[in-house]
Parts: structure tokens; sequence; C-alpha cells
């Protein structure tokens, strides 16, 4: 029986910083993953507008050889993915089934796991949020310079989103160059600055975990419009990034195609019952200490098959709504200039004034997604549809507003019985309460009129599914008192001696913000955490 | 299936003689299976042989319809001529338009008028 130094369950944001934190002592550390990789990634040598013109096989680029892009049999909650983003979800269906009528959470097996699909926006949380999430402020704040410093974050140091973004508590790279038509809105809110500030309203830069400059062996971004295709130079961080670096260096071990099914103790030793996704074979892994970073669904699957005590845990979801609307000064402009196609600017809506309850519009310009996606959403027969989105299009920006997310007690999961591979199916319930279901429809007012004010028109406010945000968490609560399915407030999982939880089960709050860079910081002080009790 | 591509093609404004885009049709409703309901096949019939109907009949089901049999084939052929480099000024501008606010009414308006006219024909003709 070989015993293993510590075990870290998944390789995405969380399970990449944790392995790099562990990695730092020394000890052994084993990164068990299904680990779904990208088998032909694009390798483009232009960029988008040279590619629209010139390359005749771009239909395959941009509507993948299988059409996939035009598929109707998509995720409800990635309708927009792309070909080349594909393998992120594959074999979720058959090994992570989940049952609701309300919740499509969107899970990953892939080698990165959901951080192939970042939007890259990094945001602090507030004190006042992360007392809400139940995690320490000032360990938090030095965790969020350490990842930043590992990931590399660009944005503008001195705008009014930067206290909402990085609250100068990191170190930035110069933020990317801004698309003129977004330079143009912001233009328009620095006039009417006043109008903004009494509705509690800010725009500013948003911070991305994107490089301007060159950092060890990424390079800087070379505004190719086409990030949702390619990841040139490894400018955009992903997990994958973390883990590869790790192992070229051998500070880590990496063994992919195991699915963690349950965990058990005996003998001071954590015990990992794995299932080969590929030969079916049952194999048992042994650790030390055991740090599970899945994702908090995962996670809650692997917990609950585990104590085997309880039937359903609670579960935190962000709303989103998205709203595409044309900014008119732009309609009809040339559309070949540079450009690119990440977040522009970030809106922020707080609330209370005290940064305890944010709501964070990212606004999107739109262009390399191509047009028959926005065209089928018209109601105009295609042919005139097509002149009329022609003009459209450089002045089409689409904002996504995450709502923040308390607990409600009708939202919960719990592990049925099925004939499923692992034996069981995810049954999931996501409604929202009359108060906060209010509280969304007048973000969403407030946020209409903001965009009004900027001179644009809403086309039209699409609230998502339950689960579209890709933000959860809440399922094993952070508490003081030692509570089965409960953990410390440094990620051990009360109930066992050496189990941890690196990702964000643990979080009671989610604010209405990007999530990821707060995964990543919470899961440096959880494996921080790990090492002081080896 | 060549006749219904190059309506579709014509349809959109691309050249109907086009073999690449009329095979890269053909090939992509074999691999998406978009099937027709009996009632669509036999409007598809009616188009082919009355193609200035299409826009109208189109526009209607936009309001009415959105995801009729024959509309998810006209947006398959879109998405294939956005993705043909001669296209490509179907849909990005190299120059900035004049008047373009102007434009964009009156397109929206022939769009919503074409629909509108769409419906009445869907009613007289038993479609609706």
């Amino acid at each position: 029986m070989e015993i293993i130094d510590y075990i870290v369950v998944g390789s995405g944001c969380t399970g990449a910083m944790t392995a790099e934190t562990l990695a730092e002592s020394g000890k052994r550390v084993l990164v068990l993953d299904v680990g779904i990789e990208n088998e032909s990634p694009s390798e483009v040598n232009t960029d988008f507008i040279s590619k629209r013109f010139n390359d005749k096989q771009q239909a395959d680029f941009f509507l993948g050889k299988e059409l996939e892009v035009l598929s109707e049999t998509t995720h409800p909650n990635m309708p927009q993915q792309m070909a080349q983003r594909k393998f992120m979800t594959e074999l979720t269906g058959r090994l992570l089934p989940v049952s609701s009528e309300n919740f499509f959470p969107v899970e990953s097996l892939a080698l990165g796991g959901l951080g192939n699909g970042w939007g890259l926006g990094s945001c602090v949380f507030s004190a006042n949020e992360l007392k809400k999430v139940g995690v320490s402020t000032a360990l938090m704040n030095e965790s969020y310079k350490v990842i930043a410093s590992r990931i590399g974050i660009s944005g503008e140091k001195n705008d009014d989103a930067s206290i909402f973004c990085h609250n100068n508590l990191i170190d930035l790279q110069p933020s990317i160059k801004i698309n003129p038509a977004a330079a143009s809105l912001y233009h328009q809110y620095r006039k009417k600055e006043t109008y903004f500030k009494q509705n509690k309203l800010y725009i500013g830069r948003p911070a991305l975990a994107f490089l301007t400059e060159i950092k060890d062996h990424r390079q800087a971004y070379s505004y190719k419009d086409l990030d949702f295709y390619t990841n040139e130079g490894d400018s955009a961080y992903r997990p994958a990034i973390t883990i590869q670096n790790l192992l070229k260096k051998a500070k880590i071990e990496y063994q992919k195609g195991w699915l963690a099914l349950r965990f058990w103790e005996e003998n001071n030793c954590s015990v990992l019952e794995c299932l080969h996704i590929e030969t079916n074979e049952k194999k048992l892994f042994y650790a030390t200490k055991l740090i599970l970073s899945a994702s908090t669904l995962s996670t809650a699957r692997i917990v609950m098959r585990s104590f085997q005590k309880k039937d359903k845990l609670p579960i935190l979801c962000n709303a989103y709504t998205y709203m595409p609307m044309v900014y008119w000064p732009f309609v009809g402009k040339r559309n070949i200039d540079q450009f690119c196609g990440l977040v522009q600017l970030a809106m922020f809506y707080d609330k209370n004034a005290d940064h305890s309850e944010v709501a964070m519009a990212s606004i999107y310009n739109y262009r390399s997604m191509l047009n028959f996606r926005i065209l089928k959403q018209m109601p105009l027969n295609y042919a005139d549809g097509m002149k009329f989105l022609q003009l459209l299009i450089p002045a089409l920006f689409i904002a996504g507003i995450f709502h923040p997310a308390d607990y409600q007690k009708q939202n919960f999961i719990q592990l049925q019985k099925s004939n499923s591979l692992t034996g069981d199916t995810l049954f999931t319930n996501y409604t929202f309460e009359a108060d906060e279901a209010n509280q969304i429809i007048e973000t969403e007012k407030l946020y209409t009129k903001a965009f009004y004010k900027l001179n644009c028109l809403i086309l039209s406010k699409i609230r998502t599914n339950a689960g579209a945000s890709i933000h959860y968490s809440g399922t094993l609560p952070f508490g003081e008192n030692e509570q089965l399915f409960h953990l410390s407030p440094v990620g051990k999982l009360y109930g066992t001696n050496n189990i941890f939880v690196a990702d964000g089960s643990g979080f009671k709050f989610l604010p209405g913000k990007g999530l990821t860079l707060s995964l990543m910081a919470n899961a440096h002080l959880v494996a921080l955490n790990v090492l002081k009790n080896a | 299936m060549q006749r219904e591509a190059k309506l579709f093609a014509q349809y959109l404004g691309a050249k109907v003689d086009d073999k690449v885009l009329l095979t890269k049709y053909t090939d992509a409703i074999e691999i998406m299976k978009f099937s027709l309901s009996k009632k669509e096949e036999n409007i598809l019939l009616y188009l082919l042989k009355m193609p200035f109907l299409l826009p109208y009949i189109d526009g209607a089901w936009a309001f009415l319809k959105p995801k009729n049999g024959i509309r998810k084939r006209i947006l398959v052929m879109n998405a294939l001529i956005e993705t043909q480099p001669q296209y490509v000024h179907f849909f990005l501008n190299q120059e900035n338009i004049p008047f373009p606010i102007i434009k964009l009414i009156v397109r929206g308006l022939v769009a919503v008028l074409k629909g509108m006219i769409g419906i009445l024909l869907m009613i007289l003709l038993g479609w609706k």
C-alpha cells in the first residue's frame, strides 16, 4: 500500500492552486483527475478579420467539423459553446448525471475544468462580502496577492471600478486596450457620472487574468479577437498551464482517467476510491491528507456518498441576466479595427453603499461569435435580418449581470440512487423566493435605465435558467461548530481528521461578482492550512 | 436537396451556382438531421415553385413559429454563407455606412411589413 503525502482531486482553478501551494512544501503531491483534453486545439496564426476574409476552411473553425455549434442538443445553459471548448463538458452527462426541472448546472471533467472557459474577470471580495462568505478578510487579502502574482492580472489602477475589482490589493499589468465603441460608451459615463453615482452605479475597466506583458513563458495579448477560440501564447490564464508547469518541473504527479467516488479514513490515513472511466476498474488511493477540489457539486457528490447520513444539502447559485443592447452612435460603423472579444467594461451596483451586496454587469462587444447566433433570436425574416444586423453589429454590446445569492430553504441538492455508472444521480431544486426575485427585477430595471442613459437601447432582457451563471457554492458551509457536512473556516471537513475541501463548497454567500479569483485565493489558504496541519 | 439549397442561397443573397456552398449545405443537413414535418415538406415544395413568397413566409414564421423546421434549415445556410470569405461583406462593414440610423429603421420596418404580409398569406393559403 503506497501512501502519498497529499492527494488533490480535480485540476480546475482551485485544484491547480492547491497543488501549486502544496508542491512548494517539497512533499509528494498527486493530482487525480478525469482530465479530458482538447484533442485538436486550434492553432491560428491570423486574426479574426484576416480569417474571415481569406480562410476558405473557416466553417470548420467557427462552426465545428461536425457543425456542433448549430446543434440543438447542446446543454441548456451552454447555448453559445464554441466547438473548441466542447471538450470542457464532455462525458458529464454520463459521469455526473443531474435530474432537475429548474436547475441546469454546467460541470466539467476536463484537465483545467471550467477554468478552460473562464471569462477571466478577476474580482476581490470586499470585507463585508468575505464576512458573509465566512472567510477571514485579512487572510484572503494576503492570498489574493499570491494568486495574482501567480496567474498575472491586468487592469486599471485607479478608476471607479478598481475598488470593486482589485481594491489596490494586487499587482496589476496595464489594462488591455479598449475597443472604440467601449471607449465611447465609457466617455458617456464620464459625462453623466453624477447621475450614476447618485444611483450607486460605477463603471470602469475590469481586472482580467490576462497578460498585457510577458510573464514567465507566457506571451502578451496580441489583439487578434479570437479569444473564444484559441489562447495564443497562453496570454489568458488557464489552470492547465499551472498543472503542466508543475509537471514539467516534476513538482507534482498527475493521473488522469480517474473519477473520485468516495473516501474513508483508516489508521490515520485517507482512502479514496476512484473509478476508471475507460476500464470501469475501481482503485483505492491512499494519502496522508486528501484535498477535494473537484468543484462544488462534484465534491458534494463525493461527500454525500462517503457520509451516507444526510439526504439534502443546501446550494447557492448566482442568478444571471444578460442583455443584448445597441449603442446608437456606433450603428453602421466600420467593423475591421483591431479588437478584443473579452470584457471591455464592468458596471457595479452597490445597493447598500457598503460593498455588502454588489451586482456586477460585465459588458462585452459582440463580434467574433458571428452574426447567425443573434439572427436566430430576431423576429425578422433572415434575409432582411442579415442586412439589419450588418448595421447593428458594430454597435452591439452584451451585458451579463450577476445577482448576489443567499441561502433559500427550498433550494437543495440530493443524491438519489440510479442506474448511472456511479450508481446515483444528483437531484436538484432551485427557485427564487419573492423577495429575491423582486430584487433581481429591480436590479435589471436599474441597469436598463443606466444603459439608456448611456445611449444604449436594450433589445431584450434574458433571465437565464438557474445554473447558467456557473457559480455554485454553499453545499458544505463554513462554520465554527463541528457539524457533519460543514467545513472549518480553513477548509477542514468536520467529521474527518485529514480531509479538506478547497473549492467553493464552503462559501455561505455568493456576491454578484466574478467568483474565480476568490475561489483560487481560498484554495491557497486551505492548502496552507493543510501544510500547517502536516 | 440541391433545389432547396439553391432556393435558400438565392434568398440570402448568395450565388446559386456556388457549388461549394450548395454541397456544404446538403452535407450539413445530413449531419444535423433537421427533419421536416409533412406540413413543412408541403410548404417547402410550394416555395420551391414560388420562391418570391419565401421572404414573406419566413417573416411570418419569425413572429409565429421561430423554431419552424424550414427556418432552422435557412439558418444553417446562413451560417455557411457567413463562414465563406466571398460573402464576408454581407456581415462585416469595411467602411462606415452613411445615414445608418435611417437605414436601420427602414430595414427594420420593411422586415416587419414583410412579416405582416406573410401572416396574411399564410392565413389565405391555409398554412397557419
